[in-house]
């Protein structure tokens, strides 16, 4: 049994810092107020603060439980929560699990319940958001073979969107730059890794770069049959806050 | 001719086919290799007219020697001609794929010198994508009508999606408008890919490493409008190609008016026409639906201003309401407004605990059209009556079709028709 306390735990920001914090809240058996990132936290009267650092540890032992007692299913959802940066999602998490441990695997089909819902929602936009730039993402080949591509993306969809580009371009060396959250995907052709940044490079583009481009905007614009032009259709599919990172409309 | 301008010319020419769908292939990336394939296929882009942008879309060639009257490439056309040669379009393939402009090429082409020979040509251009770039993206290919079954059949090998087109949906309206080909020549590719396919698959099964003919299916499409077929005869096609050729994908294609003989048509393309028919085209493939159900003689054609789904539903009212926590999958499946991932999450949740409308809201289950039609623990949704007369009003109001004012069942000619077509998103 937790005990619902006005009390909120901090942490550090990380995957990791969230993980342990819901250790400690179970350690505890504290069901807290709120679960807040040390960073950017505002203080609340009449409620204690807990602070919690990552340890490695105390989160493999959350995440195992994840896998053994609800389902892999379900840690895809909540790392995309995670994901998500949006306000509120470590207590949507926390719910959730709560209710996971209660229900186990069939957790994720009962949509019906609250926490069930509030996650999953918030999953899917990160995870259908990052599905969009699996397609929307634009490579510019850079003077020393590089390619080279800048997003802007509501939710932090690198980690999900790694492995796609890795495998299909296993021996092409690239970087994908988060200019939102300040950080880079990059590949050299053998390992990954996510690298903070705090400014965009100066870029030299390889000479070949603007023909391409050009040919790219000539064959998009041929593309579209007159007759049928359809704007508002094109805005839903594909919205205007992709547009100023794509080769297409540059 | 510079490279930049053929491409103009060869994906203006191209632009009338259809298909740009790159689902169905999982091809992984081989060592050293680029490129592999998506299960759910990516849309890279979307143009000016809402289409999806996937593949790179052009032909090898617009020289033609047949006179389709619908087609704008026919031979009596006066119209730039170009020409690719094969290492040209793979070297383009291969840049815009490192750039992620695209998920692969579709390449098709109009018919050079004869079949055999422009089949040729496509398979040259590409073994040098497959066996030289090591490129393991999606590839969609046309089968010409007419060209050798052993080139069909090396064809097949390379390529993840062939299709063959069926052009008009009617023997009669081909040999009217493209004399050159015949009903034959069209069927028997159709028919050639679909055995190699099966065969491929019992392989496989056999051998994991056995080569893989097809392994996206084939696809084909139809332009609809250009000749006088009703949606019936167009409906009972598609399901016919469905169960017979076990195609992957028919596509419609509203006709543009491109062509000069007085047989053809000059209005504007029937969109909403081709609309219905991709509504009725997914209610075959998913829901379960037979084309008899959906049409019948004495109606062949869909209503302008309700969905096929909602049609059969008010003259099937004697089967609803359904209750949400009782009635089967397949039912549930037929409720106007619901549709298969709601369905599975209805059919997933209803099994801990009793649904009621509140729930469905939270599992994000839209209740605009499907409130007519269900009930929840015995209660209908804000004690609506269920009368036909008052359903259809009620729908259409709340689809801000009618608009203000009376609305009128029998009037055909809809004014919003185009604020329908920016409500239904994908064409």
């Amino acid at each position: 049994m937790l005990n619902r306390r006005d009390v909120i735990y901090t942490y550090d920001g990380s995957f990791e810092g969230l993980m342990s914090a819901i250790f400690d809240c179970y350690y505890s058996h504290d069901y807290p107020y709120d679960i807040c990132n040390e960073g950017n936290m505002q203080t609340v009267l009449l409620c204690d603060y807990i602070g919690t650092s990552a340890d490695r540890e105390k989160a493999g032992r959350v995440m195992n439980s994840i896998f053994a007692k609800i389902s892999s299913e379900a840690f895809y959802h909540i790392y995309c929560a995670y994901l998500s940066e949006t306000k509120g999602r470590e207590m949507k998490i926390f719910d959730f699990l709560h209710t996971g441990y209660k229900f186990g695997a069939s957790v994720t089909n009962r949509m019906n319940l609250d926490s069930v819902w509030r996650l999953i929602n918030t999953a899917k936009t990160v995870a259908s958001e990052a599905h969009l730039y699996r397609g929307f993402i634009r490579f510019k080949k850079l003077e020393n073979g590089i390619y080279y591509s800048e997003i802007e993306p509501k939710g932090r969809v690198l980690p999900l969107i790694s492995h796609h580009f890795c495998e299909r371009f296993s021996s092409m060396p690239f970087m994908i730059h988060d200019l939102n959250h300040a950080e880079c995907l990059v590949y050299n052709g053998n390992s990954v890794e996510i690298r903070e940044t705090d400014s965009v490079p100066l870029l030299k583009y390889a000479e070949d770069e603007q023909a391409f481009q050009e040919m790219w905007r000539e064959f998009y614009n041929t593309i579209t049959i007159k007759e049928r032009r359809n704007e508002k259709c094109r805005m839903s599919l594909l919205p205007k806050r992709y547009w100023r990172c794509m080769t297409e409309f540059n | 001719m510079e490279i930049k301008e053929k491409l103009r010319i060869l994906s203006d020419a191209a632009k009338y086919d259809v298909a740009c769908t790159s689902s169905g292939s999982n091809r992984k990336n081989t060592k050293g290799g680029i490129g592999s394939g998506a299960e759910a296929g990516i849309c890279h882009s979307f143009s000016a007219d809402g289409r999806c942008i996937s593949l790179l879309k052009i032909l090898f060639s617009n020289y033609c020697i047949y006179d389709c009257q619908y087609c704008v490439n026919r031979c009596s056309n006066d119209t730039e001609r170009a020409s690719f040669t094969p290492r040209e379009i793979a070297d383009l393939t291969i840049e815009f794929y490192k750039r992620n402009y695209i998920e692969g090429l579709f390449l098709s082409s109009a018919v050079i010198k004869d079949p055999d020979y422009t089949t040729e040509q496509l398979i040259k251009t590409i073994e040098i994508l497959r066996y030289e770039y090591r490129f393991n993206g999606y590839i969609h290919a046309k089968a010409i009508p007419g060209a050798s079954k052993d080139l069909i059949a090396k064809l097949g090998l390379l390529v993840d999606r062939m299709s063959v087109n069926i052009e008009l949906p009617s023997q009669k309206s081909l040999l009217a408008l493209a004399p050159q080909k015949s009903k034959e020549n069209i069927l028997n590719p159709m028919q050639q890919i679909k055995n190699g396919i099966t065969e491929s698959k019992q392989e496989l099964a056999v051998y994991r490493h056995a080569p893989k003919f097809v392994p996206a299916g084939q696809s084909t499409q139809m332009i609809i409008g250009a000749t006088g077929e009703s949606d019936k005869a167009i409906i009972n096609l598609s399901q016919g190609l469905y169960k017979k050729m076990n195609m992957k994908r028919v596509f419609y294609s509203a006709y543009v008016p491109v062509g000069t003989n007085p047989l053809l048509p000059t209005t504007a393309p029937p969109l909403l026409r081709e609309h219905r028919l991709y509504q009725a085209d997914w209610l075959l493939r998913f829901y379960g639906f037979t084309a008899e159900e959906l049409l019948s003689e004495k109606n062949p054609y869909f209503s302008n201003i309700i969905d096929p789904k909602c049609q059969w539903a008010l003259e099937h009212l004697e089967l609803f309401p359904i209750d949400i926590n009782r009635a089967p999958y397949e039912m549930i499946l037929r409720v106007p407004g619901i549709g298969v991932r709601n369905a599975l999450k209805i059919v997933k949740a209803r099994r801990y605990t009793h649904l009621t409308f509140d729930d469905l809201k939270k599992m994000r289950v839209s209740m605009k059209r499907a409130k007519y039609f269900i009930t929840a623990e015995g209660k209908s949704y804000g004690n609506i009556w269920l009368r036909q007369e008052l359903i259809t009003p009620m729908l259409l109001s709340e689809n801000g079709v009618a608009g203000f004012g009376q609305i009128s069942l029998f009037d055909d000619q809809v004014t919003g028709e185009d604020r329908i077509k920016c409500l239904t998103g994908e064409m």
